[in-house]
């Protein structure tokens, strides 16, 4: 490429970062008031829409001068809908659990008085004299937010806030360099694909670079099948234009002209920012024909997936995009060398694509030099189950996952205790206490016997049964496996007809070894991933918590009073109040009546056991318990 | 037909053998052949195509795959291998009401399972059937996301968080009442 040529690049990208940071600006030097709704899935799960539509009404209705801006997920889940204010001469303060009512005190008594009601906010959003921060809670001191930066701080769909904030630099710095220095400077960053295995992205991109046919793909996969991470979505919906700049540097690379972004259709938000983000990029000239004057063409498609977990296999990806069932191909051939419709095909993981523009904006050295020397970066993990903050997190690699748990996450909830956390969803595997000291990266957690996976992390505390546990993620898998190889397809429902077995009490402990025995096969002979990461989540169990096994398969009984057949629910007659009818009325198929001396009596014959007695039972009686062994319920005299 | 009745149990049998009449198959045609005007005609189509017909009808009528297959030229088995493949085609048409419940991790730490039992036995049918009054179908879904709310239903597009056995019943009264007042008085028979 001649000097002129990057220089006119150069012009080009300037005219729109000028235009940009004009918008961008204005907004952050308005005189107004602003108010930011984080407006995601799971804002909208729990009544963003409402929120955001009482706000507007509000600010017509009053004839109030504010700005209202839609951003996306602000990573904190469980206080969400989130709304921050940012008054002029205020620091910008977050809300959290906010109802229309809430919404309603904010307008009234903030917005139009000047008390910024104090009782509904989680912190300000940044350091002040003033008001506590929430910077200032303990998982700030570990989160390092590369991926999740601007997710919750622009609007997803305007494409000022994105190249106001840094974006689109790296696209512009890379169409000025040749495909080879790119690979070689991300090479040097040590990115690792963040889809779960970990593999060295850079090397993916030389093997594709070097493939000789043409045309080439690059394939963005955002199909997040595994049950409870959801950090593919969260970036789509709020970010989406750094995945397609990743998508678009990634093209230039290989030397192909055609992206696609397989989304799972069952993220219909995700679908409309992504394809918005598409249009606008064409509109400004970053996606298209002779993308900034530099005569490389690039366009991306969405292609929805059709909810098959197999999908995030790539083989299996690209079967489905092919028009077949999502069956996966032996490897070699790597779809790098022969991937959609024969050709080279670069497949990553959207968040090592939206990944990409940092590190060439940035260097690679500041990335190599986050994380661990063989694991740099970060890693965002959907932080779920028993622990007190859930949402989204990012933290360097190498951070242990005690400081996960315990400071990130808040610990355990309602005063529990910790059992396990849940790593990789279903191939992962279940750690316990013992492993909490292990840092985060992805050669450690394998060791483990855990993966790194998506990055769904669950925590158990001592309520989870850890047999039905490892029973919920094979029947997931034995549901999800295509059919295409024996192991996997026979293997696992054999496995989950002896884990059945065993939550039911009908275990002996002969099937511990036959499980064990045909773990390992599956886990050698499958084809693909699914079936090879299957048996992970028993085999840890197996190994970390064999005595909940041996309860089972020896007394019948289940330590954590979970497993449906192996439990009872018993009322204590000394602790239950004869003029209280809390638990009769509630029971869903009337199995509760009162006895001759009005003491409650559950019917164990007819009881499903829902466990709706035992939260109607008030708090000061408590007189309903599960008790296991079933058989230590004394009989009715 | 003899061989297909056997592919399904319980009361979708009987809504998938369901006559279709005939402003019913007008509509498939109509819907098919739009889907296949909109979208190129090629086997790499060919799941979007069968999204957006599913999207149109609610699901994928057997004489639709068959005019799919017709026109991409590939065998109908091929276009049924896809349909039955991926879990987001259904092959009997939705209730009116569409009830999904979350199975993911969280909701089935916090007791999803035990809200699936408890629409299914109000309900009287399995995960993806239809009542027979084609009033209510169920679905199980693997994640919808909001985890911190488990356990989760979606009921019509709506997310239900935190549910109970009890709500499950409060739910299923509120459509009851909805329909009472639809139906004019003395026509409710058991209500």
């Amino acid at each position: 490429m001649t000097a002129k040529a990057s220089a006119d690049i150069a012009r080009a990208f300037h005219k729109l970062r000028v235009q940009a940071r004009k918008e961008w600006q204005a907004l952050k030097d308005s005189p107004k008031p602003q108010i930011f709704v984080g407006t995601a899935t799971c804002g909208r799960a729990a009544g963003a829409l409402e929120v955001r539509d009482t706000f507007r009404k509000l600010l017509a209705e009053g004839d109030i001068d504010a700005i209202l801006t839609e951003v996306g997920c602000m990573g904190y889940c469980y206080a969400e809908p989130l709304v921050v204010i940012a008054k002029p001469g205020r620091p910008p303060i977050g809300y959290g659990y906010v109802t229309p009512g809430v919404a309603e005190r904010l307008v009234k008594d903030f917005l139009l008085a000047d008390d910024p009601c104090l009782e509904f906010a989680l912190g300000a959003m940044e350091e002040n004299e003033l008001i506590p921060s929430i910077l200032d809670q303990p998982r700030f001191k570990y989160e390092t937010r590369v991926l999740l930066h601007h997710c919750g701080s622009i609007d997803p769909e305007n494409l000022n806030h994105y190249i106001a904030n840094g974006g689109y630099e790296a696209l512009t710095k890379a169409l000025g360099l040749s495909p080879q220095q790119i690979v070689e400077e991300i090479s040097r960053s040590g990115l690792r694909g963040r889809g779960g295995a970990g593999f060295p992205t850079g090397r993916k991109w030389q093997i594709c670079l070097a493939a000789p046919e043409t045309p080439k793909y690059v394939i963005g996969n955002a199909d997040e099948g595994d049950p409870g991470a959801f950090m593919d979505r969260a970036i789509l919906e709020s970010t989406p234009h750094s995945v397609l700049e990743g998508m678009a540097i990634a093209g230039y690379v290989i030397g192909a002209e055609r992206g696609y972004l397989y989304v799972r259709a069952e993220y219909p938000l995700a679908v409309a920012r992504a394809e918005t983000a598409i249009r606008q990029a064409r509109e400004a000239g970053l996606l298209g024909e002779n993308i900034l004057g530099s005569g490389f063409s690039f366009d991306i498609e969405v292609f929805c997936g059709s909810g098959a977990f197999v999908c995030g296999e790539e083989t299996a990806l690209i079967s489905s995009m092919e028009g077949r069932p999502g069956m996966p191909h032996h490897r070699p051939p790597f779809p790098a060398t022969r991937g959609l419709w024969s050709k080279p095909t670069l497949i990553n993981n959207v968040k090592t694509l939206a990944l990409v523009p940092h590190i060439l904006r940035r260097s690679a050295q500041w990335h190599a030099s986050l994380g661990t020397p063989a694991s740099p970066g970060t890693a965002v993990f959907a932080l779920a189950g028993k622990v007190v903050n859930t949402g989204l997190v990012e933290v360097p690699m190498g951070t242990t996952l005690r400081q996960l748990i315990f400071e990130v996450g808040g610990g355990i909830a309602k005063g529990k205790r910790f059992k396990a956390v849940q790593i990789g969803g279903p191939s992962g595997g279940c750690l316990p206490e013992g492993c909490l000291d292990l840092p985060i990266d992805f050669d450690r957690l394998s060791q483990s016997g855990a993966m790194m996976g998506s990055g769904g992390m669950v925590v158990l505390d001592e309520d989870d049964c850890m047999v039905e546990v490892a029973r919920y993620f094979l029947d997931f898998t034995q549901r999800e496996s295509c059919g295409k190889c024996t192991p996997c397809r026979l293997g696992t429902k054999q496995m989950l007809a002896i884990l059945e077995d065993i939550t039911r009490g009908r275990g002996t402990l002969a099937d511990l070894a036959l499980l064990k025995e045909l773990a390992e096969v599956v886990r050698a002979a499958s084809l693909c991933g699914l079936g090879k990461t299957a048996p992970n989540p028993v085999l840890t169990t197996l190994r970390y918590f064999e005595d909940e096994y041996i309860a089972h398969v020896t007394e019948g009984r289940c330590p954590a009073l979970m497993c449906h057949d192996l439990i009872a629910y018993y009322i204590l007659p000394e602790r239950c109040e004869r003029s209280c009818d809390a638990c009769v009325g509630s029971c869903a198929v009337e199995a509760i009546s009162p006895n001759r001396k009005r003491i409650k009596v559950i019917d164990q014959a007819k009881c499903v056991k829902c466990g709706t007695c035992l939260q109607s039972c008030p708090p000061q009686y408590s007189a309903v318990v599960r008790v296991s062994p079933p058989s230590l319920v004394p009989a009715e005299r | 037909m003899e061989l297909a009745r056997g592919e399904f149990t319980g009361p979708v049998s009987d809504m998938a053998e369901m006559e279709t009449t005939l402003g019913e198959e007008k509509d498939i045609a109509e819907t098919t052949q739009r889907v296949l005007q909109q979208v190129p005609q090629h086997r790499g189509n060919l799941i979007p195509i069968l999204q957006r017909i599913q999207e149109g009808l609610g699901y994928l009528p057997r004489s639709a795959m068959a005019q799919v297959a017709h026109c991409l030229h590939i065998p109908p088995i091929d276009v049924y291998s896809v349909a039955t493949f991926y879990n987001q085609f259904r092959l009997s048409p939705p209730g009116k009401h569409r009830i999904k419940v979350c199975l993911g991790t969280a909701c089935h730490m916090k007791g999803g399972q035990i809200i699936l039992e408890a629409w299914q036995r109000r309900l009287g049918i399995r995960v993806g059937e239809t009542t027979q009054d084609r009033q209510f179908s169920l679905d199980r879904v693997a994640c919808v996301g909001c985890c911190a709310m488990a356990p989760v239903s979606v009921v019509d597009g709506a997310v239900e968080g935190r549910v109970s056995p009890t709500r499950v019943d409060g739910i299923l009264l509120g459509f009851g009442l909805e329909r009472e007042r639809e139906v004019p008085k003395g026509e409710t028979g058991d209500g």
